[in-house]
């Protein structure tokens, strides 16, 4: 094996025209890792266009991200709100001022409009709470149902809804808890029977998503 | 009374001149063709009646004549008709047929086949299909032929090992050599991006000279920035950048390249002078200066197939974005 | 929900949601992104938020246009919601609706939009007012009030559906649309406003015009859009004369057409030239060249202006599906240009101009040595911006059938590949800007709260030495690394933004091509 392919092949143990080199060619160099993850760039990217217009837009952009971020209908996670009650204001709340009367009345349902803080109590507590006292219960949804046939019975303008809240605050606050329960159970207005067993209609209801379907990466 | 009769004798006309027979001034035949032979070496564009007249004017027409035939028969001798005069003129035929004494007929038919290719060649193996001869002897027989300079291999443009035959003292055709931008087979690629810049550059100066003169209106000015290819082809061959002459045709194929880059436009107008169109060119500006996307790494990222939200290429560890950001 | 498994246009759409009203709204988006119409009760279960997170989430999306609802089929007292896709997208543009209408205008109709954008959906007593806080002294509501009916005019913001008469009895209420109402303003009362203001109310409490709701057009702002690349054009192939007669030959076609349509209306040469002359804006060269100018234009190769006819001396019509492939053509051209080189630029055009051609006929037309042409016609050919078709010849039954293989361009195809790819691009972008955010979050929280700490000190008129000794409690190399993430953010941005351009390009010419 090692006399075969004398002075063009010492290296190797077969001759190298078995392969098809003829002598003296250059065999072509071994690979022996696979090619870089990011080659070299040949063109790079042309430079960015930096006139007036995009400098304003550059302000205006900024601006726009603190007032979103900022404003109400920015929803928080419930580990985002804990952190702004421990950094800023410990009662922190955030009314969602939206006009409720142009949308479906079961978005309106939960007047409790604080998740988070809320519902940690419920994760933390949850399994306890569902041991209290029926008495308690029934009465508190005794309660509920009054403060939510007075919201029904709103229909327009936000300030209402705001007043209310805010005198409602103290009541919410401690039904809260059940009430997200009871939520989760029951879907007020809505069939139960009919939503529970989905006759499949709605299986292969995606006319709306277009972008399905495509490469994936 | 029976008058006796008398058979008269007729007198037998004179037998026919033979070749070796006297005529006129007791020349032969032969000495007569070598003289018309000389002749037409001396005038080697043919001579006519007349000269043969001044020359050898006791030889019978009728000699003169037959001489001629014979010689034309055996291939020795062109006639043709002068165009002008319509006088016919009788010349020796040119080397090949007298050189081609010595050759045998299968060179001969090999020979005819190149001939009729004309200056575009033949390939090989069509000579042996259309002289159905078997592969050897036709090599043994070109071989022969190029040895005696009768003719030529040119290596054809479109395949490099390709080798077409041709008589030995034709211009290959354009097809095979590949035209001006062929030199050796090679094509000269250096030269054709050296002149799309040049022509370029020109346009640009013409419409550049256009833009100074704005109170005219933009219709002006828009009209002043053509060139035709002809001027164009003008202006490059006044710059002595080539050795070669370049024609309105190869000056258009560059002009052609020039239109596929973006950079300029064609418009074909009919010319009152000449029959057939007239091709003008004038810059254009590119409807965007760039594409938004170009201006990312995204837009140029050679790997972006492979990227993702998760993997080994994503957009928080991407190299190319880590410089530009830079 | 991983949002890999979207498209990339539905991945923009997620980051948009993310970024502008936080993750809650975010997964909600996605998941009616994924999945179409859906009612109330899929969500928490797929999304694994709970019931009350979504319902904001929902009630959100509705206030800002990004969601719309429907009675569903089945149980009209259940809502179906579903994304609506563009006005989700055209989120990424609000800055430049914002440049937009500070030129066009200035900065009262700049403040009112901003607010709008801000509420989503509001009435135009309560826009005025908010806008009239905003800008604290400067605030006169009439003023404002003028201002709001410019911009309903020229139909930037239009009015939402009202409600049906019965809509307060329904579970779900119907939505109207008042087609000839659509950009006509009601009487409003100014004068309690300006009370309400002269007192420093933060709400408007009860006004007159409350039940008229509107909201920013889109279509608007994007045939705006549209058109300021049209006249960036017009001037780059002429001269800005040019451009400013094409400017205001777009705004006599809007005027007279249809904007669903894919051609505009004729406008007559008399016409055209009647509005240059009353125009006040019009330029001396305009006017002395007019009809050089306009000559010009129709005449251009990039079909810019059409003319159709030669009625009260020339009718012409802008063909969008005509002037939008040249533009689309420009654009991929450019990206060919960019990422492989000129000889593979020349070589895409060449077989866009000629249709079909063989390998052989495009190395040679286009004078490109062999082995580089088909290096990069395998190039282009790899990236799908050309497409193949074989062509077979021959009938024999014996001898192997001879094949053409013709190389084309279907721009339709590589239109779509190209957009893909830029959504792809933008996204990633976004992902990189965030990525870069969060991951320095303390650091820039830190900085922007001793910021605004020094700024209200500085007020109080705190001595300046003092105010130093405070800021060094950062040091200089968190400064500099401040600095510099500020400054790759605002790369980032403006890298956003210019990739939108290129997608309105070829979402444009997408839409108009498959108009006719």
């Amino acid at each position: 094996m090692a006399g075969r392919g004398r002075g063009r092949g010492q290296n190797v143990s077969f001759n190298i025209e078995q392969l098809g080199f003829g002598r003296g060619e250059a065999v072509p160099v071994s690979v022996t890792q696979p090619p870089p993850l990011f080659p070299t760039l040949e063109n790079r990217p042309l430079p960015l266009i930096k006139d007036v217009e995009y400098e304003y837009i550059l302000v205006t952009q900024k601006d726009l991200n603190t007032r979103m971020r900022n404003s109400s209908f920015h929803l928080n996670t419930a580990i985002e709100i804990q952190e702004i009650q421990q950094i800023h204001n410990p009662s922190y709340e955030k009314e969602l001022p939206v006009l409720w009367n142009r949308m479906p009345t079961e978005l309106k349902k939960s007047i409790a409009k604080k998740l988070g803080i809320e519902k940690l109590k419920t994760v933390k507590s949850g399994k306890k709470k569902k041991i209290e006292d029926p008495d308690k219960i029934f009465a508190k949804l005794e309660k509920k149902e009054i403060v939510e046939s007075e919201g029904e019975g709103m229909c327009d303008g936000k300030e209402d809804e705001d007043e209310k809240e805010k005198s409602d605050d103290e009541k919410v606050e401690v039904e809260d808890d059940i009430e997200e329960e009871i939520d989760e159970e029951m879907d007020e207005g809505t069939d139960y029977a009919s939503n529970y067993f989905d006759n499949g209609e709605g299986y292969l209801d995606e006319d709306d998503n277009l972008d399905e379907g495509e490469a994936q990466f | 009374m029976a008058a006796p009769v008398v058979i008269k004798k007729e007198k037998v006309d004179d037998p026919r001149p033979s070749a070796s027979a006297d005529a006129g001034e007791g020349q032969t035949e032969a000495e007569i063709e070598r003289r018309m032979i000389e002749l037409m070496g001396e005038f080697p564009k043919g001579i006519n009646d007349k000269i043969l007249e001044t020359d050898m004017p006791n030889v019978d027409k009728k000699i003169k004549v037959a001489i001629l035939n014979r010689l034309l028969s055996q291939e020795k001798v062109n006639i043709f008709r002068a165009a002008v005069t319509k006088e016919l003129f009788w010349c020796l035929k040119q080397q090949p047929t007298s050189k081609l004494k010595g050759v045998d007929s299968e060179e001969k038919i090999v020979m005819r086949i190149i001939e009729e290719a004309g200056n575009k060649g033949i390939w090989n193996r069509d000579i042996r299909t259309k002289s159905s001869l078997n592969q050897t002897t036709l090599n043994k027989i070109l071989k022969a032929l190029e040895g005696k300079k009768l003719i030529k291999s040119v290596s054809s443009v479109s395949a490099a090992k390709k080798k077409v035959y041709m008589l030995f003292n034709l211009q290959p055709d354009r097809s095979v050599t590949g035209g001006s931008w062929y030199s050796d087979n090679e094509f000269e690629s250096e030269l054709v991006d050296v002149l799309n810049q040049q022509c370029y550059r020109i346009l640009q100066q013409k419409a550049e000279g256009a833009k100074q003169k704005p109170l005219e209106g933009p219709l002006i000015v828009r009209n002043a920035s053509f060139l035709s290819s002809k001027e164009i082809c003008q202006i490059i061959s006044d710059l002595k950048i080539v050795k070669f002459n370049l024609t309105v045709e190869d000056i258009e194929t560059i002009l052609d390249t020039l239109v596929y880059d973006g950079k300029i436009e064609m418009s074909a107008t009919t010319d009152g002078y000449s029959d057939g169109q007239v091709k003008t060119y004038r810059t254009v500006e590119k409807l965007l200066s760039s594409a938004g996307i170009v201006r990312i790494p995204c837009g140029v990222c050679p790997v972006i197939k492979m990227c993702g939200t998760v993997g080994a290429v994503q957009p928080k560890n991407c190299v190319y974005y880590d410089q530009w950001l830079d | 929900m991983p949002p890999f498994t979207l498209g990339h246009f539905s991945q923009v759409c997620c980051q948009l949601l993310n970024h502008y009203f936080g993750e809650i709204v975010g997964q909600v988006g996605a998941y009616l992104l994924r999945r179409g119409h859906r009612p109330l009760f899929d969500i928490p279960c797929a999304t694994g938020l709970s019931i009350a997170e979504v319902k904001k989430a929902l009630a959100v999306m509705i206030q800002h246009n990004l969601v719309k609802f429907e009675a569903s089929e089945r149980n009209n007292n259940i809502a179906e919601y579903s994304i609506i896709h563009h006005n989700v997208y055209c989120l990424l543009r609000y800055p430049k609706y914002l440049y937009m209408i500070k030129r066009i205008y200035g900065t009262s109709e700049e403040i009112l939009l901003e607010i709008l954008l801000n509420l989503g959906q509001a009435s135009a007593s309560n826009v005025i007012f908010q806008s009239a806080n905003r800008l604290k002294e400067a605030n006169d509501p009439s003023a404002l009030h003028q201002s709001f009916l410019k911009l309903a005019q020229d139909n930037f913001i239009i009015r939402c559906p009202k409600l049906a008469d019965n809509a307060n009895m329904q579970k779900v209420p119907t939505l109207v649309v008042e087609e000839k109402e659509k950009f006509t303003v009601p009487h409003l009362e100014i004068g309690p406003i300006a009370k309400l203001l002269k007192e420093n109310a933060t709400q408007l409490g009860e006004h007159s015009d409350s039940e008229v709701i509107w909201r920013v057009n889109h279509e608007r702002f994007d045939v705006e859009l549209r058109n300021v690349i049209l006249v960036n054009a017009a001037a780059r192939r002429v001269d800005s004369t040019a451009g400013e007669l094409y400017h205001l030959i777009l705004k006599l076609w809007r005027e007279c057409s249809n904007p669903d349509s894919p051609t505009t209306n004729a406008l007559s040469f008399n016409v055209i030239k009647d509005a240059v002359r009353k125009n006040e804006g019009s330029s001396p060269v305009l006017l002395e060249h007019f009809e050089q100018y306009l000559r010009v234009l129709y005449e251009d190769t990039s079909s810019l202006i059409t003319k159709v006819g030669d009625a009260g001396g020339g009718q012409f019509i802008l063909n969008y599906s005509i002037v939008f492939e040249n533009l689309a053509c420009a654009t991929l051209d450019s990206i060919v240009l960019e990422r492989f080189g000129s000889k593979a630029l020349r070589l895409f055009r060449l077989t866009r101009i000629q249709k079909f051609m063989e390998q052989d006929q495009m190395q040679n037309i286009a004078m490109i040595p062999a082995k580089e042409a088909k290096m990069f016609t395998y190039k282009l050919l790899e990236h799908n911006f050309l497409q193949i078709k074989e062509l077979k010849k021959g009938t024999s039954n014996f001898a192997p059938v001879k094949s053409f293989i013709l190389f084309h361009v279907d721009l339709p195809q590589v239109a779509r590949t190209a957009l893909e790819a830029s959504y792809k691009g933008l996204f990633n972008a976004m992902v990189r800007q965030m990525h870069d955010l969060t991951d320095n979050k303390r650091l820039l929280d830190k900085h922007a709260r001793l910021e605004t700490l020094l700024e209200s000190l500085r007020g109080e008129g705190l001595p300046e030495d003092e105010l130093a000794y405070l800021s060094d409690s950062m040091t200089a190399a968190e400064k500099s690394l401040v600095a510099r993430i500020h400054s790759m953010n605002d790369h980032l941005t403006l890298g956003q933004t210019q990739a939108d351009d290129t997608i309105l390009i070829l979402e444009s010419y997408l839409k108009f091509s498959s108009m006719t």
